[in-house]
């Protein structure tokens, strides 16, 4: 199995991606290594890595119930490492040296994207505090004492599908006009047939192609902006944990199709002007010229358990959107209900009186 | 506490004047309107709590300029007209 190890060609201590650069820099002596170089040295590390037997996939040696699991060992230090087949990069837990397991980014599982880190970590554990802000009915207790259990940096896969959406539509509609003369009101509505049809292009609608990672999660942390993915390159790995798909482009289909469908819908629907009412009766939408794409997109996980309960977070590591859901305290909340109740009956009570007078 | 305080001084006061009826009905329905603003008020609030929400749509993943409207037609089909009596002004006698 080829492993990749981007190490400092000053002191080969292991380099990691520099978030928001195009840079990869060393930890222990501050070098700075542009990725264009190692790209250069990509080969070189191919062929070290296909030469070496220390590297080895041991999964049929799992036993029952363990299927799924592989065995890597560190070239650095020798350590093992046990992960989920799936594993793509990872730091070694006894060296801390940058691995990539390039053998699950090659050939036909070599992703076409990369959109690099450009937040960092320490920002990511800001955006966490910024997150408990204004929650009137979030815990004290959870906001003040709460610890981060780990934060990771992963590169999600995810299916990124083209499609043009070609849509007929039909649609009842009605103007209502209305009128009085000094006998009667008069209402006259007036019925319409009205048609649509035409085209509208989607480009790269993301559908997370990872079955461990919540795909709720994943919607909420869009949009990721594509027009800043660079082509795939090992190095921007490094330092962050990756996995390849596990779910693969056919099954992720249905949820852009659905997707789409609507966003076309409601489009053609929108050019449904100066009626009274519209009611559809056809809505067809064929999906044509589509076209999938592989791309690794940068999340940080967060997870801090509370109360037996682990509540997971996630953050958009290029825009910085932060999500996860927080829990209720219970107790703040029939308070402020009481203090807001008390305050507007108070109001409304007076008034009330005032103009019942 | 200071609702209910109101509350009572309020029946008190209004237990001695002759439109009894109206006042308290003025007064319930000042109570239901507050009890909705309280509940809409801590809805908004828990809603800050949830921020994981599944997306709909994929207007974001639109192509520029790709809309292309190949067929447009609003055709009349018919009309219908209804008429009611105006209500008649009544003038009180008296």
């Amino acid at each position: 199995m080829a492993l990749m190890e981007y190490k400092c060609p000053n002191c080969a201590g292991p380099l990691t991606y520099e978030p928001g650069t195009r840079d990869m820099v060393c930890p222990y002596c501050d070098s700075v290594v542009s990725i264009e170089a190692l790209e250069a040295m990509d080969a070189v590390l191919d062929e070290e890595a296909s030469e070496s037997a220390d590297w080895a996939y041991e999964g049929d040696q799992w036993l029952a119930g363990e299927e799924g699991m592989a065995l890597y060992s560190c070239k650095s230090c020798g350590g093992e490492i046990i992960g989920d087949e799936t594993l793509g990069s990872t730091s070694c837990p006894f060296c801390g040296n940058q691995v990539v397991i390039s053998s699950k980014f090659s050939g036909t599982l070599r992703p076409d994207l990369v959109i690099p880190f450009k937040i960092n970590r320490e920002e990511a554990k800001q955006a966490l505090k910024r997150h408990y802000e204004g929650k009137k009915l979030l815990p004290r207790v959870f906001r003040d004492k709460n610890h981060l259990d780990e934060i990771k940096g992963v590169y999600v896969p995810f299916w990124l599908f083209d499609a043009d959406a070609g849509v007929r539509a039909d649609y009842d509609a009605t103007k209502v006009r209305r009128w009085s003369d000094s006998h009667f009101h008069y209402t006259e509505t007036s019925h319409y047939h009205v048609h649509r049809s035409g085209d509208l292009g989607f480009d790269q609608v993301p559908v997370d192609g990872s079955q461990a990672i919540d795909d709720t999660l994943m919607e909420s942390l869009e949009p990721f902006h594509l027009q800043e993915a660079v082509d795939f390159q090992t190095a921007y790995l490094a330092g962050y944990f990756a996995n390849k798909y596990d779910v693969d482009a056919e099954s992720c289909y249905p949820r852009a199709d659905e997707r789409i469908q609507r966003s076309a819908i409601q489009a053609f629907r929108n050019t449904v002007r100066g009626y009274s009412t519209v009611n559809p009766k056809r809505e067809d939408v064929a999906l044509t010229n589509s076209r999938v794409r592989y791309a690794l997109l940068p999340v940080y996980l967060l997870s801090t358990s509370w109360e037996n309960t682990n509540y997971l977070f996630a953050m958009n590591g290029q825009t910085g959107k932060f999500v996860g859901d927080l829990p209720l305290d219970k107790k703040a909340y029939w308070a402020w209900f009481f203090k807001i109740f008390g305050i507007a009956a108070v109001i409304l009570v007076a008034i009330s009186q005032l103009l019942a007078r | 506490m200071n609702t209910f305080s109101t509350f009572t001084i309020f029946i008190l006061q209004a237990a001695g004047s002759p439109d009894l009826g109206s006042r308290l009905t003025a007064g319930i329905i000042a109570l239901v309107i507050a009890l909705l603003i309280a509940l809409i008020g801590v809805s908004g609030m828990k809603g800050k709590l949830k921020s994981v929400k599944k997306q709909q749509m994929a207007n974001q993943y639109v192509r520029e300029g790709s809309m292309n409207l190949k067929a447009q037609n609003d055709l009349f089909t018919h009309k219908q007209v209804v008429k009611r009596p105006r209500a008649e002004r009544t003038e009180n006698k008296g």
